[in-house]
């Protein structure tokens, strides 16, 4: 009996002990907060920064038309990224940090973004008093940490994403660490990857596997195999380096314009909403990846069409809206020197 | 595209780069329950294929800036949009569109850029779209503006028409096979200043390129006898010689650099094949000869200019005037200017001048206004500005 109690007693505790290893917590808040918490960028631009929160692993779209200010946005991003926290004494309130950027457009202009720079600090020296601003310096220094890649081509962004890890490794390991990932216009390449055909017919020979091999064929890069392999790649990215991921996208399809459907669309519904209806041009794979989209816009200032006398329409408006997550108030900004501020 | 071995895979491995690149690697290992060896190397080839061949470079701020400090700017024959709206000039690597309605002045203004930039010395390369571009006012331009130069220049050292290249495009497969074929002198430029930079730097040793050898085989023989004589002197006579040789080299226009391209009624050319909504060739098109004027414009620091109609505007619908050929082409280049015709005045003398407009510019809000008026000259300022006397730009 007394042997038999003991060895119930041995595994009823044994049973205690596992049963209170498996109640126990795992970690606690703190720890899980430490380990998965991830400081949201300030970017610096208004628009982003006061209404939600962005964060290390998430993609930010920035759709609109032309000159609605997407490059500027991206530029002032940088500028925030780029700027150092503490220089001489001055706050300039920035993150110290490397930027990588994406100019697929071609029409990144480094004047501009030295403007931009400068317009930052010579406020921040301004407010610490002091008493003669000189920029230079910093500048200079803020532009060893700006890296930009410029293609002129699907291919030619695919392969620098492939070879970009070790440069990115080194820029993470670096003392200000790697802020940001910023793409200028990943629609750029819209119409050169729609036109893009499928492999030709009966060209592989006895190369050609079963259909839909494309892995193994010299399949040319059309839009979907570009979109799919371009999200595993920013995927990739975040997952290594949990990197915020800005892109702009000039929305090439507008409500009303070009739309073959759009049209009876727009007459049916009222214009106002018109305005915001987004078509979007990426394919799904790019599409699931974007966790925040917000859209510019500009509009003509009612009553400001004249084209009589003067000939010169009243400039237009800017506004912005937030689409995901979804967000009906229209936002007004405008653009200065040092970027975007709200109005 | 290099061809690879098919694999253990069974042919499942990417063997061209195109292939590789829109793989997912990892997930194709997984599909397969890892990679063997050989598979690994033939993945890890493609790689060093792509680091090596096909990844653009990454640049720094810095470096970017150097690159800026070094370029040039072309004028446009009008002052003040050199000064106001482009901030000195049209800077090598950008786009410029001009935009306007016909006689607005848009090929004056593409004809007085191209005369400006052939009188510094550079080469123009000039694509006519619509024979809009007459030699004899070409000529007249060149002549007026090396009168308006004055005496303080002196006669001019070479004629600038000689440098300023005439080519007739009439649809976009034109275009684009000029672009391909400057991409590719400049391509070989490239190579010749590597050569002539080795060359310098090796003291013309044996492995002299093939055309010099035969364009100066009357120096050979005074060459080797100049190896015979002490180092120093050899190593100063043969600087003479190198300076002696740039412009017997430079002698054919293609080896020189082109400074500007200019594009007159690039719309001519793109908005045939646009329009309809039906097929997306057009669109495809378009986006290709974007695509190569950006970036001849910036793998040879070129200014390309570029002129454009104005579309739509008619009374039931209440748009503006816009330019030609879509939303596709509106986020192209880097500075849009438009051109209005001078208004007839009242009094009948004179009038009002023609205006010029920004509509896009890297730096400035949109909006700003000069006065500008066709001359000899092409466009250029009003004569009160040319005489220095105050005015100010219209702000709206």
């Amino acid at each position: 009996m007394d042997p038999a109690a003991a060895a119930a007693a041995a595994v009823e505790d044994a049973f205690d002990a596992e049963l209170a290893a498996f109640l126990a917590p795992d970690e606690t808040a703190a720890s899980l907060l430490a380990r998965t918490f991830v400081t949201p960028l300030r970017t610096g631009l208004p628009l982003v920064d006061r209404f939600t929160s962005f964060r290390g692993g998430q993609l930010l779209e920035l759709a609109g038309a032309a000159g609605c200010g997407r490059t500027t946005a991206l530029l002032q991003v940088a500028v925030t990224c780029i700027l150092p926290e503490v220089a001489g004494g001055v706050p300039y309130g920035g993150r110290g940090g490397h930027v990588l950027f994406y100019d697929l457009d071609g029409k990144l202009d480094i004047v501009r973004l030295m403007e931009m720079l400068d317009c930052q600090m010579n406020a921040a020296q301004v407010a610490a008093g002091v008493a003669v601003p000189e920029e230079l310096p910093v500048i200079h220094d803020c532009l060893t940490r700006f890296h930009v890649v410029c293609c002129t081509s699907s291919f030619e962004f695919l392969a620098s994403l492939r070879t970009i890890q070790p440069l990115l490794d080194q820029l993470a390991a670096s003392p200000g660490g790697l802020a940001c990932l910023l793409i200028d216009n990943v629609a750029a390449f819209h119409w050169l990857d729609r036109a893009a055909r499928g492999p030709p017919a009966g060209g592989g020979g006895s190369h050609m596997g079963p259909p839909g091999d494309f892995a193994a064929e010299g399949a040319p890069l059309s839009q979907y195999r570009v979109h799919a392999a371009l999200a595993a790649q920013l995927r990739a990215l975040q997952q290594r380096y949990r990197l915020p991921i800005i892109a702009s996208k000039h929305t090439l399809l507008t409500a009303g314009r070009g739309g073959d459907g759009k049209q009876q669309q727009q007459q049916q519904g009222g214009t106002a909403a018109d305005g915001w209806a987004h078509r979007d041009t990426m394919l799904k794979p790019w599409q699931d990846l974007v966790t925040h989209r917000l859209l510019l816009r500009t509009e003509e200032q009612p009553g400001g069409g004249s084209r009589g006398g003067q000939g010169v329409g009243q400039l237009p408006v800017r506004l912005a809206r937030w689409l995901l997550p979804e967000d009906p108030t229209v936002l007004r900004f405008d653009v200065s020197d040092a970027g975007i501020h709200l109005c | 595209m290099p061809l690879l071995q098919p694999g253990a895979l069974g042919g499942r491995l990417p063997r061209t780069v195109e292939a590789f690149l829109t793989t997912d690697i990892q997930a194709l290992a997984h599909a397969q329950g890892g990679l063997l060896p050989e598979d690994e190397e033939a993945l890890q080839a493609l790689q060093e294929e792509v680091v090596r061949k096909h990844a653009p470079p990454v640049l720094t701020g810095t470096q970017l800036f150097a690159h800026l400090e070094a370029c040039t700017l072309l004028p446009t024959g009008c002052q003040g949009i050199d000064s106001e709206m482009l901030r000195g000039g049209m800077r090598g690597g950008q786009v410029v569109e001009l935009c306007g309605e016909s006689a607005s002045g848009k090929t004056q203004l593409c004809l007085g850029a191209a005369v400006q930039a052939a009188r510094l010395g550079k080469r123009v390369v000039y694509v006519d779209t619509s024979n809009a571009l007459r030699a004899g006012r070409l000529r007249q331009v060149a002549e007026a503006q090396a009168a308006a130069a004055g005496a303080a220049e002196g006669p001019p050292a070479f004629d600038p028409l000689k440098v300023i290249e005439v080519r007739r495009c009439y649809d976009v497969h034109a275009l684009l096979g000029t672009l391909d074929e400057l991409m590719a002198q400049h391509a070989q430029q490239r190579v010749l200043a590597q050569q002539e930079q080795q060359g310098q730097q090796q003291q013309w040793p044996q492995g002299q390129p093939a055309e010099q050898q035969q364009g100066h085989s009357p120096q050979q023989g005074g060459q080797q006898q100049q190896q015979q004589q002490p180092a120093e002197q050899q190593q100063g006579q043969q600087q003479q010689q190198g300076q002696q040789q740039q412009p017997a080299r430079r002698r054919r226009l293609e080896d020189l650099p082109v400074a500007l391209l200019v594009v007159d009624a690039l719309s001519a050319l793109i908005s045939p094949v646009l329009g309809g909504g039906q097929h997306s060739q057009g669109h495809a098109l378009l986006a290709a000869a974007a695509v190569g004027l950006k970036s001849f414009a910036a793998a040879s620091d070129a200014v390309v200019l570029v002129s454009n109609h104005l579309v739509g505007g008619s009374d039931e619908r209440r748009h503006e005037k816009r330019p030609a050929m879509g939303e596709s082409w509106r986020n192209q280049p880097s500075v849009r200017i438009q051109l209005w015709r001078p208004a007839p005045g009242e009094d009948g003398g004179g009038g009002q001048p023609g205006r010029a407009m920004l509509r896009a510019s890297p730096f400035l809000p949109p909006g700003l206004t000069l006065p500008c008026v066709l001359g000899e000259a092409g466009l250029t300022d009003p004569p009160a500005m040319q005489d220095g006397a105050g005015w100010a730009p219209m702000q709206q």
